[in-house]
């Protein structure tokens, strides 16, 4: 007698209009444009796929060093150098319309404007599923404004942005703020689709001998498992605060941690700098995902969304 | 590019603080063009969060063949806690080793002498660019040139004490072995006794950040071209975290340049730049 073959899990997730394959995707930033990683990683096994920031001229980013390691935690200071819309769109979207996945385009700026204007260029370009607007990049500051790091900023940017498109629009929030509930409550009267959170949190390297920062920009945000716990307060504050769904991230490294933000509220998660240490990591955790819920007896991945007991 | 689990075949302690680790992959060993190089993941497998984080660049400095199969192998210095780890290996374990990396050496002409100008753990690369000279269908024309700052740091030249066509000059900063002095002093010496560099000479180097700038302009000021492997912080060897960057020549002033380009992803469009296309001057602070 043959036990009976375990009947797959479902593991398609819904971002507001948007359907994805299963809930994992690459994070901005730590995934380059698509060709970075597909060497060695199969794009179309994810569930979507996340673009460097866009900004609508190219930017040059920061002086090197650009990087600090930390215990359980990667510092950066990129500076969100970028190719720029017009070479984006020329250059990067031919590979990303083959992709096989959903690809979502992470937007930045300098002005409301300048959101606009990616956003607007975007919304004409069949090969993008989803924006995601970055107005927590704690890299970049223009005449003091930084977006995400109160309501009023966070809402204008993502009404103006939303004027001018019909794409889902996520919105992801810096976690370098006091409330992050009353952002998030902000961001979704403005008419987002989603939240993508978090971004990085703001930190500092020291070199003690040489009494000098380390990262030429003194200052850089803190990625990886060092940010999990925060993240996870944040996704499910979030969670009880908003009705629009959530992508969750934050020093995500194995399938149990990304499970832990579904159940914190999360429809969909984004894994970042896991991908430097282990450039398949994010199709182990899928893996690890889909193993866990046959384990459990789970049908349905999207059946354990937000099930914290609290 | 694979990133395939590799068994250690041997890590050899030289002394001095250096290291030769053998990996068994035969597919690299094959494939590995001179001046690429691997993303080793030094805290393989220790927990589920390695300590550090990141993975740690090396160039591939030789093919190895051994009873086991044929692989490759990487000469480094423990200089922190990755390669700290690093040293710990043992025969049969086993680590995670992405490559071939970055753009390699241009291949010489055929009629040319290439001049190889190498310091402390810079030299590897010369290794993998030599033995490729070597196997040439034409019998290569080069010169060895290199430098470390003492006796102690001899295990460096590894794979050029063997005997090279065009012999091999070493200098040490403290004269304890070899003549005193650097790598580039003892060419710019040789060429100045020989009237100036040789019809079609060629340099290819990898050093310090200090002896790349002097190569640099020894070579831009006698109209020879110059290629230099660059070292510079990576977080992930595949042109995804933009951390690695060096400055492009005269990015400010260039209006053809987008400002996207001032800063070259040292993984992708490098290790292995024309000595024009990069400031030296500018960026991290490395030793
Ligand atoms: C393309 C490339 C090829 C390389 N090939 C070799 C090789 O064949 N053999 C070898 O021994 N080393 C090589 N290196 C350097 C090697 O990667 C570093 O020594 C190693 O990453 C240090 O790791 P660690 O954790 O031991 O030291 P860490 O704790 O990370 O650093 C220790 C000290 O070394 C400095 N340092 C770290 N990385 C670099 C770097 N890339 N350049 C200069 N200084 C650095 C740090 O600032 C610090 O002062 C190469 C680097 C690159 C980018
Ligand atoms: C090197 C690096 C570059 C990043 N660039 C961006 C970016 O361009 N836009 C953005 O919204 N987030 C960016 N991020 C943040 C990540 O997308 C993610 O929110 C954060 O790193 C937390 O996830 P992780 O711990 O899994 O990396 C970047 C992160 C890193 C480490
Ligand atoms: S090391 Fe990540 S982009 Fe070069």
């Amino acid at each position: 007698m043959h036990p009976s073959p375990p009947s797959p899990v479902d593991l398609t997730v819904r971002i507001g209009p948007l359907t994805l394959a299963n809930p994992v995707m690459l994070a901005s930033g730590t995934a380059g444009y698509g060709p970075e990683l597909s060497g060695v990683l199969d794009l179309s096994s994810l569930g979507g796929f996340v673009t460097k920031g866009i900004a609508r001229e190219p930017w040059e980013g920061n002086s090197p060093p650009r990087l600090a390691e930390t215990h359980a935690g990667l510092l950066n200071a990129i500076g969100l150098q970028n190719v720029g819309l017009d070479r984006f769109l020329a250059e990067k979207v031919p590979f990303l319309r083959e992709l096989g996945t959903r690809v979502v385009v992470n937007v930045i700026g300098r002005t409301i404007e300048e959101y606009v204007e990616v956003s607007r260029a975007l919304d004409s370009c069949d090969a993008v599923d989803a924006l995601e607007l970055n107005v927590s990049c704690p890299n970049i500051k223009h005449g003091g404004i930084q977006f995400g790091t109160g309501p009023e900023g966070a809402s204008r940017v993502t009404a103006a942005v939303r004027a001018a498109t019909r794409k889902p629009l996520w919105v992801k929030l810096s976690p370098n703020v006091g409330d992050i509930a009353e952002v998030a409550r902000a961001v979704e009267g403005a008419g987002a689709d989603g939240l993508s959170l978090i971004n990085t949190l703001l930190g500092m390297a020291v070199d003690l001998d040489r009494r000098r920062p380390i990262l030429a920009n003194v200052h850089g945000g803190l990625s990886g498992p060092a940010i999990k716990p925060v993240a996870l307060r944040m996704v499910w504050q979030c969670f009880r605060a908003v009705g629009i769904p959530i992508v969750g991230m934050g020093g995500i490294w194995t399938a149990r941690d990304a499970l832990e933000f579904m159940v914190c509220g999360a429809r969909a998660v984004q894994v970042g700098t896991a991908s430097f240490a282990n450039p398949r990591a994010a199709a182990e955790v899928l893996d690890g995902m889909g193993q866990w819920c046959r384990d459990q007896g789970i049908p349905r991945i999207a059946d354990i969304v937000g099930t914290l007991e609290a | 590019m694979r990133d395939p689990l590799v068994e250690v075949l041997y890590n050899r302690d030289l002394g001095g603080g250096y290291f030769a680790l053998g990996l068994l992959d035969p597919v690299l060993s094959r494939e590995a063009r001179p001046g690429q190089f691997v993303m080793i993941e030094v805290a393989s497998g220790r927990r589920v969060v390695p300590e550090p984080l990141l993975r740690r660049p090396f160039s591939v400095q030789r093919s190895v063949e051994t009873p086991r199969g044929a692989g490759y192998q990487v000469l480094y210095r423990v200089v922190g806690a990755g390669t700290t780890l690093m040293s710990r290996l043992r025969e049969g374990d086993q680590v995670h080793a992405l490559g071939p990396l970055g753009r390699p050496f241009t291949p010489a002409d055929p009629g040319g002498v290439s001049f190889l100008v190498g310091g402390g753990v810079g030299i590897p690369p010369l290794v993998a660019l030599a033995d490729t000279l070597d196997r040439g269908p034409v019998p290569p024309r080069y010169e060895v040139f290199l430098g470390v700052r003492s006796a102690a740091d001899a295990p460096c030249f590894d794979g050029f004490v063997e005997a090279r066509a065009g012999g091999v000059h070493i200098r040490t900063d403290d004269g304890s072995l070899g003549q005193r002095g650097t790598a580039v002093q003892a060419l710019v010496e040789r060429w100045d006794r020989d009237g100036g560099p040789p019809a079609g000479a060629r340099v290819y180097s990898c050093g310090p950040m200090g002896m790349l700038r002097a190569v640099a302009r020894a070579c831009e000021g006698r109209g020879v071209p110059c290629e230099i492997s660059v070292e510079t912080l990576m977080g992930c060897g595949l042109g995804a975290c933009m951390g690695c960057v060096i400055r492009a020549r005269d990015a400010g002033t260039r209006p053809d340049l987008s400002p996207y380009d001032r800063w070259l992803l040292a993984c992708v469009r490098g290790p292995v730049f024309d000595s024009r296309d990069v400031d030296l001057d500018a960026g991290p602070p490395h030793p």
